[in-house]
C-alpha cells in the first residue's frame, strides 16, 4: 500500500508523437482510482509506465518515497491484471499465482499458504488444479486477479479487465472488485473505457483525452461539475444534452438564447456567462435535469418527441428540438405519457444547467 | 434422397481406395522384393514376376541386421540427423525469437537472405560446401560433425521460418506479465515462450530430421572427397549400386529398414504436436 505520485508525466515516441501531455495526478495510499476517457487516449500508456513496461519520457513517477522512474518492473512494488489475463496457458491455476513468488524466490510452504489466500479471495478454492483453458471467461478473469494480489503490491494496475466479459458476468466482478478492494486496502489504479464502471468503482476518476488530464475528481464532483464540454460529454448514460446558442444581456439579465427560445441564467453561472457574453456557447443539461411542459412557459424550449425508449425503471425521449437535427434526451416517469410528433416544450431545471465554451 | 447419399459415398470410398493404393503400392513392392526368394525375381523372362514371392523370407533382413557395415552407417545417420535437429533447433529457435519480437528496418531482407540457400538448387551448393569441409582446419572435424553442420545449413532455415511464425502466435502479453513479475528476458524465453512454442517446433523437429536422414547431395560430396569408413545411409545405398548389378532385394531391404527411424521419431514428437497450445491465455 502506497502513495503513487505522477509529477508531470510525458510520453513522447521517438518518432515525436507526443501521447502523454505533462500528466500530474496524486494517488492517496489506499485509493481506488480510475483513468478513463475514449481509445487512444493514452491512459493505458500511462498505466504501461507506471508499470515499467513503457519508458518515461519526462517528469516524475514516485511509488511510496521512491522515484521511480527508472526502476525495472520487479522493483517497484507493482502487480498488474492484463486486459487479456495473460495466464500462463502451460501451467496449472496454482503455478500461475504462485509464478510470482516463486521468481521471488519465496519457500514453497508459504508460498503454497498465500496461493490458498489469494484463490479463496477471489473465490475459486478448488480449481488450483485445473490449466486456465478449462476455465470460463470470469474465472480466468479472477486467477488473473489472484494472480497479482498474491504479490500484495504497493500499487495494483488494472488495464481493462472486465472488458472480456459479458454484460451480466461485468456488474458481478465489479462487486467483486469493490469487495476486494475493501479487505486489502490497496491502491488501485483502474484503466477503463466505461464510465459507469469508474463511476461504481472508484473513490476518484481521472478523465483523459488525448493524452491530457481533463479532470480528476470523485465520482460526484465528476457528475455534477463537469469542468468540461468533453468530461460533461463523456460521463453519465445517456449522456449530456448539448444545445448551441449565444450569451445575450437584455436590461440588466443575463440569459442564454437559442433559436428555440431563452433560458434565463441562474445566478451560481452569472459571473461565468458575464465572461461569455456575445459569444456562441453551449448549454448542458443532463436528461433527468429536464421534463416536459405540453403549454408554453418561462425557460423552455418547443421541441417533438420522436421515441420513445423503455426500460422499464426509467424511461427516454429522444427529442427534436425545432429547426435542429440533434436529438436531446429527457427521462420521464414510466407512468408519464406524450404524443408523439407533436410540438410540446421542454422545461430545464436551471441550477442543473451547465455552460461550456464553444 | 438416401440412394443418391449412398452413390457420392461410394464414390468416395472409391477415390480413397485408389489415392491409397497410389501411396501405398510402391511401398508394397519394395516390401514384396524385400521378402522374396530367389526364383521369385531372378525369373529369366520365362514367367512374370508375381504379386507375392513363392516362397518369402525373411534372410534379406537376417543379413543386414546382422552386418555390421550396415549398423554403423546407420548409426552415423541417426548421430548425424539427431545432431542437425539439435544444432538447428538451439541456433534456430532464439534467432527467430530475435525476428519476431524486435522491431527494425531491413527485417525482410534478412529472413530473404536466411532463406536464400534454400533458393538455389543443393547441387550448386554442394560443391562450394564440400570443398569447404575438406579443406584447412575443417577437414580436422570428424564426418559427424561435418555431415551435421552442413544439413544445419539446408535445416536452419526452415526452424527459422516456422518457429518465426509460432513465436508470433504467442501473445505478448504473456511476456510482459512475465517481466513485471520480474522475470528476465531470458528466463522468460525459457519458461514461458519455449514451452508454448513446443507444438511449432516440435514439427520443425521433425522436417529437419527427415531432410537430414534423406539428404543426399551434400552428403555424397563431403563423403566422396575424403576417405571415411562409414557413410550415411542415402550414401552408403548409393554405393550399392557400384560394380555389381544392383541387387533390388537387397536394396528393397535397406530402403524399408531406412524408413523405420522416421517413423519413430515422428511418433515419438507427434504427441508435442498438439494445437492451441496458447488456449486460455488471452481472451
Amino acid at each position: 500500500m502506497a502513495r503513487l505520485e505522477l509529477n508531470n508525466i510525458q510520453k513522447v515516441y521517438p518518432n515525436g508523437f507526443v501521447a502523454v501531455h505533462g500528466l500530474d495526478i496524486d494517488i492517496k495510499d489506499g485509493e481506488f482510482i480510475s483513468l478513463v476517457g475514449p481509445s487512444g487516449c493514452a491512459k493505458s500508456t500511462t498505466l504501461r509506465m507506471i508499470a515499467g513496461l513503457e519508458d518515461i519520457s519526462g517528469g516524475e513517477l514516485k511509488i511510496g518515497d521512491l522515484v521511480a522512474n527508472d526502476l525495472p518492473s520487479k522493483d517497484r512494488g507493482i502487480a498488474m491484471v492484463f486486459q487479456s489475463y495473460a495466464l500462463f496457458p502451460h501451467m496449472s491455476v496454482e503455478a500461475n499465482v504462485g509464478f510470482g513468488l516463486k521468481i521471488k524466490k519465496v519457500p514453497l510452504e508459504i508460498r503454497k499458504e498465500k496461493i490458498k489466500w489469494a484463490l479463496d479471495l477471489v473465490d475459486l478454492n478448488g480449481l488450483g488444479d485445473r490449466k486456465p483453458s478449462e476455465l470460463s471467461g470470469g474465472q480466468r478473469q479472477r486467477v488473473a486477479l489472484a494472480r497479482a494480489i498474491v504479490l500484495e503490491p504497493q500499487v495494483l494496475l488494472l488495464d481493462e479487465p472486465l472488458s472480456n466479459l459479458d454484460a451480466k458476468l461485468r456488474i458481478k466482478m465489479r462487486v467483486e472488485l469493490k469487495r476486494i478492494h475493501k479487505k486489502l486496502g490497496s491502491t488501485i489504479v483502474y484503466v477503463t473505457h466505461d464510465q459507469s464502471e469508474a463511476m461504481t468503482l472508484s473513490d476518484r476518476i481521472a478523465i483523459m483525452n488525448a493524452g491530457e488530464l481533463m479532470q480528476i475528481g470523485t465520482p460526484n464532483e465528476i457528475y455534477n461539475s463537469p469542468k468540461n464540454k468533453f468530461v460533461a460529454g463523456f460521463i453519465g448514460s445517456p449522456s449530456m444534452n448539448f444545445i448551441s446558442g449565444n450569451i445575450v444581456e437584455d436590461s440588466g439579465k443575463i440569459s442564454f438564447q437559442c433559436k428555440q427560445g431563452k433560458i434565463n441564467i441562474p445566478e451560481r453561472l452569472s459571473e461565468k456567462a458575464k465572461g461569455m457574453l456575445n459569444k456562441q456557447v453551449t448549454l448542458g443539461v443532463r436528461p433527468e435535469d429536464l421534463s416536459i411542459s405540453i403549454d408554453e412557459a418561462d425557460n423552455c424550449l418547443a421541441a417533438t418527441v420522436v421515441v420513445r425508449e423503455t426500460l422499464g425503471s426509467d424511461d427516454f425521449l429522444a427529442m427534436e428540438l425545432e429547426g435542429v437535427k440533434d436529438l436531446i434526451t429527457v427521462r420521464i416517469q414510466p407512468d408519464e405519457n406524450y404524443p408523439l410528433d407533436k410540438k410540446i416544450f421542454v422545461k430545464m431545471d436551471l441550477n442543473k444547467i451547465h455552460l461550456f465554451d464553444e | 434422397m438416401v440412394k443418391k447419399i449412398k452413390l457420392s459415398k461410394i464414390t468416395w470410398i472409391i477415390l480413397i481406395i485408389v489415392s491409397l493404393s497410389l501411396v501405398l503400392l510402391p511401398i508394397y513392392v519394395m516390401f514384396k522384393y524385400s521378402i522374396s526368394d530367389r526364383s521369385s525375381w531372378i525369373t529369366g523372362g520365362k514367367y512374370p514376376v508375381p504379386w507375392f514371392p513363392f516362397n518369402p523370407t525373411l534372410d534379406m533382413y537376417r543379413y543386414y541386421l546382422a552386418d555390421t557395415r550396415f549398423w554403423a552407417n546407420a548409426f552415423l545417420s541417426i548421430n548425424v540427423a539427431l545432431l542437425t535437429v539439435a544444432l538447428s533447433i538451439i541456433l534456430g529457435a532464439p534467432a527467430a525469437y530475435s525476428l519476431s519480437r524486435s522491431k527494425f528496418n531491413g527485417k525482410a531482407i534478412i529472413l530473404f537472405f536466411i532463406l536464400s540457400i534454400r533458393l538455389i538448387p543443393d547441387i550448386s551448393s554442394a560443391v562450394p560446401i564440400a570443398t569447404i569441409f575438406n579443406n584447412g582446419l575443417w577437414d580436422y572435424l570428424p564426418v559427424v560433425l561435418k555431415l551435421s553442420l552442413a544439413h544445419t545449413l539446408l535445416g536452419l532455415p526452415y526452424v527459422i521460418y516456422i518457429a518465426q511464425g509460432v513465436f508470433e502466435s504467442i501473445p505478448k502479453d504473456l511476456e510482459e506479465q512475465a517481466h513485471v513479475m520480474g522475470c528476465g528476458k531470458f528466463y522468460t524465453f525459457l519458461n514461458i515462450v519455449i514451452p508454448l512454442a513446443i507444438p511449432g517446433l516440435a514439427a520443425g523437429a521433425i522436417y529437419v530430421f527427415l531432410l537430414s536422414w534423406n539428404e543426399f547431395t551434400l552428403s555424397y560430396f563431403i563423403t566422396a572427397t575424403s576417405s571415411v569408413p562409414m557413410l550415411p545411409l542415402p550414401v552408403y545405398l548409393k554405393s550399392m549400386f557400384g560394380a555389381f548389378t544392383p541387387n533390388p532385394v537387397g536394396i528393397a531391404t535397406i530402403s524399408l529398414l531406412v524408413s523405420l527411424p522416421v517413423i519413430v521419431f515422428t511418433f515419438a514428437l507427434q504427441k508435442y504436436m498438439i494445437s492451441g497450445s496458447t488456449a486460455g491465455s488471452v481472451k
